[in-house]
């Protein structure tokens, strides 16, 4: 069943769904996923209703939301460079849409007394993270494979990474370190959820470590050293600019972030010493636990694989989030 | 002829708009329905964030159009970035994965004595249509093998061999480039895999669900059925303590687990395939320092795991926890035959103590 009803925000454009429980509902929760890069509208609610049916199979008695955002997709052809920098960008200003999101969810009679989960994939990471600086009140969070730098939460020095740091000591390619410079780094570190703040990590994921498509890289760490600054933006140690036609001061951290920051650490779903807000001693290695590897498909695992295979990752999902 | 020409050329335009329409990176249709200027606006937070610095404007003339603010720059720092640009677009994005590869490994058993004919999987990110290729190959005499002549970025080594088992605290995987920690191959130092020798695989119960309990509560678990408060159980946990995690509060727990009629032992081995004879005692405490198998890092629980000493045989336990929590995750293996192996058979599990009898009165009759 699709719940079209939405808050009365001017989150209009986007498309959110969520399924009702079967007649033998008997858990208050809600679990709300947020999808992750380059999701085309048909998918979206195909990943939601797989992970509906894994989670009802692990003993999930409660509702899932699906929200959706407005990522760019390109199927088969490999991204362009500003691709996944402008998906970014789109994916900081849907932070308020999640957040008004998850205030309509807590205003709805029907989920009263509920408890409200979130759990997100990839890049809906960067949307959920900014939900909850805007203010979402969430009970438990479940990071998965997270395209989102670790130092938003974390800005631990022994975090950093050589080739980033060497990438920014070099001519021209220096960016704003700092949340105050509109950088990544402690930009999240004082958000929070309720309860549990979990990192279910993979140190080699495809998509953020290693993974080529098509033959040309396309990963997280190979974009935050090659293609920030993005093309035509700058840093001046102080300012970041657009130098195209005209030079335009980047005043929005979104912009900044997306198009200029480059993370001195690793992504948070590669990263499992994340701290800050993040529980990491809760915190779960995919790899070593369910055996997600370093190819593509190990990146959605959860979404693509079969019950009989991803049913011990629902049920640590679950014991994250059931009270 | 001239209608021919006419269609082919039609047929010929079409192709051409659908290449050019394939082509265009496509959006998604909520993008096309939603400017991103409407977008920019559901984004807009009140949160402070850093405005431009004063003095920066001070620098360089300035001048405010449509609500953003521009400025000449010199014509030095616009050419720095247009070199920029040109000296990125000259690099080979690739470059990384076309690093050449070859790796030398060797298969031994826990004695370190050789180990032919090892099943060797390497999968290799690279820039293949997968992003990531496998070969195969097998491990000789001496348990030497190899990969040589392939390129690539990342590399990870499977091996499997009938009645052994590769260690999961063992590295398995190796980065070639762009990485903190280059792996180096050396032919006259090939990295070593040492497989775990299995024994004889038998039939147990096994069973996994969740246990709800209070804190200062006792529930007692009969393994044979799975029943709790079961006049027959054999294990007792009692939950000392219980508070969940609080926006960065580390959440504390704490449980004591005991044998009913038996004995009970911590379980700190990456393959528990054999209870210990002796070492039992009434109870053992858990909490978030207790002693843990190797394999429990990563896992993301509070818990334990242990050997169990019943008059219904012997079992492998694991308690699973999460601070706050109103239940435990409990999994274990049951050997209800006397035997203290306790090495699964994947396909001889079963889920209570009457489809295990059914199964061993079969074999019995089969015997006969």
């Amino acid at each position: 069943m699709v719940d079209t009803s939405l808050p009365n925000t001017n989150a209009s454009a986007l498309y959110i769904s969520s399924t009702a429980p079967n007649a033998t509902n008997t858990s208050s929760e809600i679990l709300v996923l947020v999808h992750g890069w380059n999701m085309e509208d048909w998918e979206k609610p195909r990943y939601a209703e797989t992970m509906y049916k894994r989670l009802y199979w692990a003993g999930y008695n409660g509702r899932l939301a699906a929200f959706s955002w407005p990522t760019l997709t390109t199927s088969w052809i490999p991204p362009s460079a500003g691709h996944y920098n402008k998906s970014e960008w789109i994916a900081w200003k849907s932070g308020k849409a999640l957040k008004d999101y998850f205030d309509y969810l807590r205003t709805l009679p029907r989920l009263a007394g509920y408890t409200i989960n979130v759990a997100a994939h990839s890049m809906g990471n960067v949307v959920t993270g900014e939900a909850l600086l805007e203010g979402a009140n969430v009970d438990n969070y479940v990071m998965m494979q997270a395209a989102i730098s670790a130092s938003c939460y974390d800005g631990s020095t022994s975090l950093y990474q050589t080739i980033f740091v060497d990438r920014d000591a070099q001519p021209r390619q220096q960016t704003p370190l700092d949340a105050s410079q509109m950088g990544y780094r402690l930009y999240l570190s004082g958000v929070g959820v309720n309860y549990n703040f979990v990192n279910f990590y993979n140190t080699n994921d495809f998509a953020l470590v290693n993974g080529t498509w098509y033959g040309i890289p396309a990963n997280w760490r190979q974009n935050n050293l090659n293609w920030k600054p993005d093309w035509y933006y700058l840093f001046d140690g102080t300012n970041s600019w657009y130098t195209k036609a005209t030079n335009r001061l980047i005043t929005d951290s979104f912009e900044s972030m997306a198009f200029v920051s480059r993370s001195r650490s690793e992504a948070v779903g590669a990263e499992p010493r994340t701290a800050g807000p993040v529980d990491t001693i809760l915190s779960v290695d995919l790899a070593d636990q369910f055996g997600f590897g370093y190819t593509r498909p190990d990146h959605s695992g959860q979404f693509t694989r079969n019950i009989q295979v991803v049913l011990p990752f629902y049920n640590t999902l679950l014991d994250k989030i059931e009270p | 002829m001239k209608k021919n020409r006419i269609t082919i050329l039609i047929i010929v335009l079409l192709l051409l708009a659908i290449v050019v329409w394939l082509l265009i990176p496509k959006r998604s249709s909520l993008s096309r329905h939603s400017p991103t200027v409407a977008i920019a606006k559901q984004g807009t937070t009140n949160l402070p964030r850093e405005s431009p610095s004063k003095s920066t404007l001070a620098k360089y003339p300035s001048y405010v159009s449509n609500g953003n603010t521009y400025v000449v720059l010199p014509s030095n720092i616009v050419e720095a970035v247009r070199r920029r640009d040109a000296e990125r677009a000259k690099e080979d994005p690739n470059r990384w994965w076309k690093t050449p590869v070859s790796f030398y490994g060797r298969v031994v058993d826990e004695n370190g004595q050789p180990i032919p004919q090892a099943n060797v999987k390497f999968g290799l990110n690279d820039t293949s249509i997968r992003g990531t290729s496998e070969y195969y190959t097998q491990s000789d005499a001496s348990g030497l093998f190899s990969l040589t002549g392939v390129k690539g970025k990342f590399l990870g080594v499977h091996i499997t061999k009938e009645e052994y088992y590769q260690s999961r605290l063992e590295n398995n995987t190796f980065d070639y480039a762009g990485g903190n920690n280059i792996f180096n191959p050396d032919r006259n130092n090939p990295v070593v895999f040492r497989l775990h020798k299995g024994g004889e695989k038998v039939a147990l119960i096994k069973k996994e669900f969740e246990v709800h309990i209070k804190v200062g509560e006792a529930v007692t678990i009969d393994l044979l059925t799975g029943k709790t408060n079961s006049p027959n159980s054999q294990l007792q946990v009692e939950l000392l303590e219980n508070e969940p995690f609080r926006r960065k509060i580390k959440g504390t727990w704490s449980m004591r687990v005991s044998a009913i009629d038996g004995g009970i032992q911590f379980q700190t081995e990456e393959f528990p395939f054999l209870a210990p004879e002796s070492g039992y005692r009434p109870s053992i405490d858990l909490g978030p320092d207790s002693e843990k198998p190797p394999t429990w890092k990563g896992s993301g629980y509070y818990g334990g795991a242990f050997y169990l000493q019943t008059h219904n045989g012997y079992a492998n336990v694991k308690i699973q926890a999460i601070p706050g929590n109103s239940y435990f995750r409990l999994s274990y293996y049951l050997n209800p035959s006397g035997s203290r192996n306790l090495e699964p058979d994947p396909n001889l599990l079963f889920r209570d103590l009457d489809s295990y009898n059914r199964y061993i009165a079969k074999q019995k009759q089969a015997t006969k």
